[in-house]
């Protein structure tokens, strides 16, 4: 199997023109929760630690069953996966690119950090947790519950020991 | 004012594990126009991965959300601690407030190891320390 870490090393052309070329022929296929086969190359795939392994212990010569990702998000995922396979390319169009993959709503937001947490991806992971906290920065409590329809459970007593608790936290 | 009346314990994790079981069928894709709670629904590490992007005191500022979020700060393993930021409130000292949070995570039976930790501590005004 290959690394996909090779190929950030410069100062081997040849080899990396080799690998891509013997790559390119090489396919996975993916099955999602709702079983839709979608046939990624290696390169792309690995990208996911998780499938990384497979691929590594031999075990991705069938069709890989990815039970917690649905097609709706394997497509999304795939598509981070493949403008990730060099990085080193353009990096301001890939800002551009992941800048414009992470305006989605919230329950698309939510897939993607449940598949990139499964699927072990860890810059797509930071990225929408880094989406996530950029919603919580500086706001107060009411606007964050409003933000995310977080319903407050605490009685009027109870918030006032958590702020107490913490008062340095709370207090402009 | 019904909502914030006191729950208990037991009836909270309850209502919350049913909202997770309708939340594994396709009511999650719904559930941006419904105004549900989605984000609340994250497992611990995911949400605890999200705070540490987070100043420490915004993470610890979640605590007030709700009876989700209020042990999740003490879950990150990243603390980053900013005297300037976390004194202009000139009622606290930056000593009382660290080692009240460790005081905290001192109390936690398994913490999460810390992976970042990052303190700017001005003496002066003249010398910064950053780990």
């Amino acid at each position: 199997a290959i690394q996909s870490s090779r190929f950030s090393c410069v100062g081997f052309p040849l080899a990396y023109i080799f690998l891509a070329c013997k790559k390119k022929s090489m396919a996975l296929k993916l099955k999602s929760s709702d079983n839709k086969i979608f046939e990624v190359e290696e390169l792309v795939a690995v990208q996911s630690e998780t499938i990384k392994s497979l691929v590594e212990d031999g075990c991705a010569n069938n069709v890989i069953p990815l039970p917690n990702v649905d097609s709706k998000t394997l497509e999304l995922v795939l598509d981070w996966c493949k403008n990730h396979v060099d990085v080193k390319l353009d990096e301001e169009k890939l800002k551009e690119y992941e800048d414009k993959f992470i305006e989605v709503d919230l329950a698309v937001l939510y897939d993607l950090l449940m598949a990139a947490n499964y699927l072990n991806i860890k810059d797509l992971l930071n990225r929408a947790s880094q989406k996530v906290a950029d919603m919580l920065k500086g706001k107060k409590p009411e606007q964050i519950r409003e933000t995310f329809n977080i319903v407050n459970d605490f009685s009027p007593e109870e918030e006032e020991e958590i702020r107490k608790e913490n008062l340095w936290a709370f207090e402009e | 004012m019904e909502q914030r009346q006191r729950i208990e314990r037991p009836e909270r994790a309850k209502r919350r594990d049913q909202k997770q079981r309708k939340r594994l069928s396709t009511a999650r894709r719904n559930a941006f126009t419904t105004n549900t709670d989605i984000i609340s629904d994250l497992p611990d590490s995911l949400l605890s991965h999200i705070l540490s992007f987070l100043l420490t005191r915004d993470s610890v500022a979640t605590s007030i959300l709700s009876s989700r979020w209020r042990p999740l700060w003490t879950l990150v393993p990243a603390l980053h601690l900013d005297q300037r930021k976390l004194t202009q409130n000139r009622n606290y000292s930056f000593a009382d407030i660290v080692s009240g949070i460790w005081t905290v995570r001192d109390c936690i039976s398994d913490p999460m190891p810390l992976h970042k930790l990052i303190i700017y501590w001005y003496q002066n005004c003249l010398s910064s320390l950053q780990c």
